[in-house]
């Protein structure tokens, strides 16, 4: 490959990219081969990476492009959480052993769930800026994109959740944080 | 759907002397919940090592197979070069040769060609009009089929007063 080996990037990288894809797909399945299938890109098209950004902000692009490709093709909802989504009952999260259902319900008590509901931009910002403590700079390196644009979609992204949360009846000072095991709220 | 110029923002967003973004409070907050949620799925659902493991073998996998398929794709045009090398070498020597081969006018007016390589006069009547044409006196034997240059070796035979002789 030349500027990278493959199995230093995947041990030092995986976790990172895996976490986004975490936060992008809501469920830990679909992160999975989120995150394995940015690394095969890399695999495939690593010759293409010039080594003029980091190997890092090279990989949130694939996956940024490659959850976009997703969404387009099963939209908000992915085909493996959408199943779960439709399937659970309302007091699932108190049913000892569904450990598939309260995953999903972990990440749809999340502020993650509403942050999907953006636009893509926005989204995407929101993601590298507040998952992945990425730098502005950073950001707009993967976004390729200009600075100002990068803070315009944070700030924006960050007033449509507010929007949305306002919608759901819910105030975002009053969010509860994660309450450790305690599923008996969850939806 | 109809357009929301809403989605479109300009880059209006409230700045700090230091470049960094001015948000209220009340964004601050979900900014700070956003970072605690990711941080919470995150841990409640790491990475999983023997999925690492997987796709190491994936990765060398993959990269052997790109590598087989690399040199799959070189050679296979690298043969595709030669064999188009080849075929476009026969066709111009085949061209070449059907410039460069005497035809039966040649023969005739060639100082070269010894008149022994004429026919007998009364031969090209006896020939098919599309061999005789050509010239009275000269025959391009290259253009006979078998049967009919059975059928000129008979007619020689036939007729020994009359000096005859092939060259090729």
């Amino acid at each position: 490959m030349g500027l990278f080996d493959l199995d230093e990037t995947a041990r030092q990288h995986f976790a990172r990219i895996h976490r986004a894809a975490l936060v992008l797909c809501g469920n830990p399945w679909d992160a999975d081969d989120l995150a394995q299938e940015t690394f095969l890109v890399l695999a495939r098209q690593g010759s293409n990476f010039q080594g003029r950004s980091s190997i890092y902000t090279w990989l949130y692009g694939i996956l940024l492009n490659l959850d976009r490709r997703e969404r387009r093709r099963y939209g908000m909802r992915r085909r493996k959480l959408r199943v779960l989504w439709d399937n659970q009952p309302a007091d699932v999260g108190t049913t000892p052993g569904a450990d598939a259902a309260a995953e999903v319900s972990e990440w749809k008590k999340s502020l993650w769930a509403r942050v999907a509901k953006l636009p893509d931009g926005q989204r995407q910002a929101l993601v590298l800026r507040f998952s992945e403590s990425l730098r502005y700079e950073e950001i707009a390196e993967v976004l390729e994109c200009p600075l100002g644009t990068v803070k315009s979609r944070i700030f924006h992204g960050l007033a449509g959740l507010r929007r949305i949360l306002e919608e759901e009846g819910e105030d975002a000072r009053q969010l509860p944080a994660y309450p450790g095991e305690d599923l008996s709220h969850a939806v | 759907m109809p357009f929301d110029p809403s989605l479109i923002h300009p880059d209006d967003a409230p700045l700090r002397a230091d470049g960094d973004l001015d948000l209220p409070d009340d964004l601050s907050v979900l900014a700070e919940q956003l970072a605690d949620d990711a941080a919470h799925l995150s841990a409640r659902y790491p990475a999983d090592r023997e999925l690492q493991v997987a796709l190491a073998a994936d990765l060398i996998q993959s990269a052997e197979r790109i590598k087989r398929r690399s040199w799959r794709s070189a050679a296979f045009v690298a043969g595709a070069a030669l064999a188009s090398l080849a075929a476009i070498g026969l066709t111009l020597s085949m061209w070449a040769a059907a410039n460069n081969r005497p035809t039966t006018t040649d023969l005739a007016t060639s100082p070269d060609v010894p008149a022994s390589a004429t026919l007998p006069d009364e031969l090209p009547a006896l020939l098919p009009g599309s061999l005789a044409a050509p010239s009275p006196t000269a025959l391009s034997l290259g253009e006979l089929s078998a049967p009919e240059m059975e059928a000129l070796f008979d007619l020689l035979q036939r007729d020994p007063n009359h000096a005859s002789s092939i060259s090729f």
